[in-house]
């Protein structure tokens, strides 16, 4: 059998059985909205986790990161994975887990729709609809890009960028659209089983091929020695490496299709035992992405700019056989496909209920889930375009899409913590904070060595709190129905 | 005082990830792991300690599910509910 056909067999069973999946949990899914976009809030810890692990685990870690750490070494780790470690736990803790809870308490689906309800105004459910559709449309195209490079690499362009795009996109819409968030969050346990389990098989494999862990490290000594050590490299300053610390850590829970993934949990059990396993998941993941890199810096030299993105499948190519490749691309099509369906499926959930909902209040069940599935096609179309675009490398996409993410961090902490918050606060606090973000992007350098993300920050937190204090609360009944009765009152 | 802890975890853990370390960077751990990947290891794993506890005493009370009030139903839109 060629190499060529092991792959096509390889990536055929993957597809087969995540469609198999998608079905499966269509029957078992009911007909009415709950059911639809939340899976009837009945997932367990393993569901739970590894849903949020394959949401959030896309190209950007298994091809961004290796494609930046072969230009800038092994300060990659320190930079992106230790501290999300406790970052994504963290903000689970503090922030998810009210959100959680207020979802119940008002039957919220969709997180514009929570702080709407929370807040008491329409107006900022569709801010922050149109907010989490801008950041997340430059997300997905980061995962749908990955697949294309992928794609491409490893079938010699039998299957061209363009093609393997095109039915990536296809196929997600396929099961998403029919199995709704049962059906995604069954395949992502198959998803992400599959490309935890490559990418640590690949780490040895791949090791093995250049010599052993101490020699592949020893030829990067020789050629490129300065990837071994952080260096004083502009983006290990402090300022921009505490800022992205910040971005990177507080991005996650601001992400519309984790939050979700989370207000599906049936128990708090299942969002503590997703805290606990997050870091050791991640070393597994982080530490082979990281050195994929850096090997790949003194094995495969020469990748100038964003083709570093390529380094990855390019290693895979050179030293793992071709059932191995096939898994690879197997692998890199579920981290995508995992997050993808997971951004449709939520970008779709909230124009059903935060826009057509509110513009239709009569409107049933079916032609609400109706709507998602429409809106949903033509993000995919949008996202298509992007892509055969192609304007930046995939880390360069992903910082952008992320730093946006953290400017609904301040509203969402305050509206869950902070009784006194407003719906005008919130909304200056959207509206100043992006402002701020895009003017400071501006600049061509940063200011007082701060990366954008952190000055924007800045100013959400200022606007939230001080458009909150010059505007009155909700009435206590509204605020009660969300966060439940105050600590100390009878 | 859980949660005084746990804060205070939390901000010694950020300034120890914010702070450069001291060590020679060119020093290879087990002969092929370079130092500032193996201290940022150190700290993960510090940092999964945090996250156990965290999971722990420090976290709200929450009731079981069977003791929790039923799950309301999806909230209609503004407008349609008397406040």
């Amino acid at each position: 059998m060629s190499t060529g056909a092991i792959l096509l067999t390889v990536c055929l069973v993957y597809l087969v059985v995540v469609l198999a999946i998608g079905v499966l949990a269509y029957r078992r899914t009911g007909s009415s909205s709950e059911e639809y976009f939340l899976g009837g809030r009945s997932a367990r810890t393993v569901v739970v986790f590894m849903a949020l692990l394959g949401t959030n685990v896309t190209p950007f870690v298994i091809m961004g990161i290796p494609g930046l750490a072969y230009h800038h070494g092994v300060g990659v780790f320190g930079l992106n994975a230790s501290i999300v470690a406790l970052g994504i736990p963290w903000t689970f803790y503090a922030i998810g887990f009210p959100a959680w809870k207020a979802a119940r308490r008002l039957g919220a689906i969709t997180p514009a729709e929570l702080f709407s309800e929370r807040l008491a105004s329409p107006a900022l459910g569709g801010l922050l609809f149109v907010a989490f559709v801008v950041y997340t449309l430059p997300y997905v195209v980061t995962s749908v890009l990955g697949v294309g490079i992928a794609v491409s690499i490893l079938t010699h362009d039998v299957v061209s960028f363009e093609l393997a795009a095109a039915l990536i996109l296809v196929v997600t819409i396929g099961y998403t659209a029919v199995g709704g968030m049962k059906a995604t969050m069954w395949t992502n346990v198959f998803q992400g089983a599959v490309f935890l389990g490559l990418v640590v098989v690949a780490f040895f494999a791949i090791a093995h091929g250049l010599g052993g862990f101490g020699a592949a490290t020893r030829a990067v000594r020789e050629a490129v020695p300065e990837l071994l050590s952080k260096g004083d490299r502009p983006m290990f300053a402090p300022g921009a490496w505490a800022s992205w610390g910040l971005a990177i850590s507080l991005t996650v829970i601001a992400f519309p299709h984790m939050m979700v993934r989370l207000f599906a949990a049936r128990d708090v059990t299942a969002l503590k035992n997703s805290c606990r396993l997050y870091p050791p998941v991640l070393v597994l993941l982080w530490l082979p992405a990281v050195m994929f890199g850096v090997w790949g810096a003194a094995a495969i030299p020469g990748l100038e700019g964003r083709a570093s993105d390529a380094i990855f499948p390019l290693l895979v190519q050179e030293y793992l056989g071709p059932v191995l490749q096939g898994v690879t691309l197997a692998a890199v099509l579920a981290a995508v496909m995992s997050t993808i369906d997971a951004q449709f499926l939520t970008l779709g959930s909230m124009l059903s209920r935060d826009v057509v909902r509110r513009l239709a209040p009569r409107i049933d069940d079916r032609h609400e889930v109706a709507w998602g599935r429409v809106f949903v096609l033509l993000l995919a179309v949008a996202t298509y375009g992007v892509v055969l675009w192609r304007p930046a490398s995939i880390f360069g996409i992903a910082s952008f899409s992320f730093s946006g993410y953290v400017m609904l961090v301040p509203t969402m902490w305050g509206a869950l913590h902070w009784r006194r918050a407003t719906a005008l606060g919130a909304i200056a606090s959207v509206l100043v904070g992006n402002a701020v973000l895009l003017a400071t992007m501006a600049l061509p350098t940063p200011l007082l060595g701060l990366l954008p993300v952190a000055w924007g920050l800045m100013a959400a937190i200022v606007a939230f709190v001080v458009g909150s204090w010059l505007t009155r609360p909700p009435a206590p009944a509204v605020i009660e129905r969300a966060l439940g009765p105050e600590r100390g009152s009878t | 005082m859980a949660r005084r802890v746990l804060n205070v975890a939390l901000v010694l853990l950020v300034v120890l990830h914010v702070v450069p370390l001291p060590g020679d960077s060119t020093w290879m751990v087990a002969g092929f792991l370079p130092w500032d990947l193996a201290v940022h290891l150190l700290w993960m794993l510090v940092a999964a300690v945090v996250v156990l506890y965290m999971t722990g005493p420090p976290w709200p009370d929450e009731p079981p599910p069977q003791l929790q009030p039923p799950l309301r139903p999806p909230a209609p839109p503004h407008g349609d509910e008397p406040r």
